[in-house]
């Protein structure tokens, strides 16, 4: 969702966005793109049990994701968003076919890591990377995350298969 | 989106641990302690709440804190409170060291509420991390059980605490009960249960992960878990309740539990007998190849405890089987992992960034592999030494043995500290040194 054109006109644009907060479906997520970072509205959607990544375009403007998570309510409640279906931040439509594919099963930690880091190196915007690990890499989350790739996490009987969009 | 973060906490409890261990070897070997000095003697006390609380419940709150994020896949409910159980349990522990010294003494109660505020803490903070990511598996249950019986043996200690400072807490009868029957119990859940059941969880994932073994291995294991974990909580409860009232029942009932404890640390034997067979990675690094051997010294105390419980020689030879669990075991697992855990920790914090877009070096070459075998082969012939002279009461050839383990840990925190400390001539490729 795209807010810039609502600001720049002057337009206040939290109503536009909580309208779209509630048509999220339970375990949806929204990016949101703005000329400012939305400090205020993290808070307000940390309450319904969203967290945040935000960061900033090359424009100068900012696009954060929100995500349902465990993130609680102001008075310590659990927040009503259901955390077991972590879903693509981003439409289905927008994640096209791998064009590379890693095989990582059988190497050393944190062997698989730097493989596929390494090749997100070479590929370009909007590509797909498709690896499969042995497990979960839990410490490859935080370093794509802070790149802005998106991931998404299938498991499987013998470990996890990766999909990663380059951002 | 998920992943875990790095815990800013996780190797201050590492120094903290290694300290206390140099501090606890450096006064058996000055003879100050057992056996020197008797069992309950003040310096033998605080020197093995050294090694207890100091050295191997520092280092495992440390290392979980870093562990269950990782393999519950849920990012630990709040760092700040791991720095806050940090600084409890390690002044209350000085505290209580103190406080043994000085016997009796106010700093034993205060420093042991420390302590346990510190322990509870880091319960809550880790059980609700573990909550978040049910359901558990294998290594999340070990520990899971295993921080039960940490909380039981720390307000088991604290009541000891209490009854031997502040009379008048408990009736001078039930004071002496608690002392004379809660010590077996104190040591079932502390050394069985929580350092135990912990060093079983963690082996079975690191030693899997980074030997490349299959982490599902069949049945055994999972029954290795069950008879171990069910058969402390078993010895543990009819323990306590034979504190109150003598009953031959509960006395049979405890006796199935111990049965079942040796019955699943057999079969956990076996099932990592099975990893290391299964496993693909042929040329096995430090971390693998000692771990293995601190098994092997599991398995030999634990025999050693089968045939004193057999013989009814088990209050006599209890100080010897601590410090084979204690020593051989425990805290051989823990040096031989530590020197896996702090450069893989080191190598995320220094080149993740840098990863995929320059060359960096390899997380083995921040370690002297060469160095460092020679040196865990000190350590645990030293502790076979020991344990040799603790069975046969030959104080001299303990506090030798000592004085070997002492310069291994000396040499090991070395090696770990120039991972964390790189010297810019060592470092292979140039790269800058942090």
């Amino acid at each position: 969702m795209d807010v810039r054109e609502d600001l720049r006109a002057g337009r206040e644009p939290l109503p536009r966005i909580m309208q779209a907060v509630r048509g999220l479906a339970a375990g949806q997520g929204l990016v949101l793109r703005t000329t400012f970072e939305p400090i205020p509205l993290y808070r307000v959607l940390g309450v319904k049990g969203y967290s945040h990544e935000a960061r900033r375009l090359e424009s100068g403007d900012w696009e954060i994701v929100f995500v349902p998570g465990e993130r609680r309510g102001l008075f310590g409640r659990k927040a009503k968003a259901e955390p077991k279906a972590p879903p693509p931040p981003q439409a289905e439509a927008d994640w096209a076919e791998p064009v590379r594919t890693l095989d990582n099963r059988g190497l050393l930690p944190p062997e698989p890591m730097i493989r596929i880091l390494g090749t997100l190196e070479e590929m370009g915007p909007g590509q797909v990377l498709e690896a499969f690990n042995d497990r979960e890499p839990q410490f490859l989350f935080p370093e794509l995350e802070a790149r802005g790739h998106l991931i998404r996490v299938e498991k499987r009987e013998d470990g996890a298969r990766l999909l990663i969009r380059h951002a | 989106m998920n992943g875990v973060e790095l815990s800013p906490w996780t190797l201050r409890y590492v120094t903290v641990g290694l300290a206390s261990f140099l501090l606890a070897q450096l006064l058996v070997v000055l003879g100050l302690a057992y056996p020197a000095f008797p069992v309950a003697a003040p310096t033998t006390l605080a020197t093995v709440h050294l090694i207890t609380i100091g050295w191997l419940s520092v280092l495992m709150l440390g290392v979980l804190h870093q562990f269950i994020p990782v393999i519950g896949a849920k990012k630990l409910r709040s760092q700040s409170a791991s720095g806050v159980t940090f600084w409890l349990v390690t002044v209350g522990f000085v505290g209580l060291v103190l406080g043994f010294l000085e016997m009796p003494s106010l700093l034993l109660p205060i420093g042991g509420t420390l302590v346990v505020a510190g322990v509870l803490i880091a319960v809550w903070n880790l059980g609700v991390t573990l909550a978040a990511s049910r359901p558990l598996r294998l290594p999340a249950l070990y520990v899971a059980a295993s921080l039960a019986f940490l909380t039981a043996t720390v307000l088991l200690g604290l009541s000891f605490a209490t009854a031997l400072t502040l009379s008048g807490v408990f009736a001078p009868t039930a004071a002496m009960a608690l002392l004379s029957q809660g010590l077996a119990l104190h040591l079932l859940g502390g050394i069985g249960g929580w350092f135990g059941l912990t060093a079983m969880g963690v082996a079975d994932r690191l030693l899997a992960m980074f030997a490349l073994a299959p982490e599902e291995r069949g049945r055994t294991r999972h029954w290795a878990f069950w008879l171990t974990s069910l058969g402390i909580a078993i010895a543990w409860l009819s323990g306590f309740g034979l504190m109150f009232s003598p009953s031959a029942l509960l006395q049979g009932i405890g006796l199935v539990g111990w049965i079942a404890l040796f019955a699943g640390v057999a079969l956990y034997l076996l099932d990592m007998r099975e990893l290391y067979r299964r496993r693909r990675r042929r040329e096995l690094e430090a971390n693998a190849v000692f771990g293995r051997v601190a098994l092997w010294a599991l398995g030999i105390a634990a025999a050693l405890t089968a045939a004193a419980g057999a013989l009814s020689q088990f209050s006599n030879l209890a100080p010897a089987l601590a410090y084979a669990l204690l020593v051989g075991w425990l805290s051989g697992l823990a040096l031989s992992q530590l020197y896996k855990i702090v450069p893989f920790l080191t190598w995320l914090d220094r080149y993740g960034k840098a990863l995929g877009k320059t060359k960096v070096p390899r997380v083995q070459d921040l370690v002297v592999e060469r160095r460092a075998r020679p040196v865990f082969w000190l350590y645990f012939a030293g502790a076979a030494l020991g344990t040799a002279g603790m069975l046969t009461d030959a104080a001299a050839v303990v506090r030798l043995a000592t004085g070997l383990t002492m310069l291994a840990t000396l040499s090991i925190a070395w090696e770990l500290w120039l991972v964390r400390h790189p010297r810019p001539q060592l470092m292979h490729g140039g790269q800058e040194s942090a």
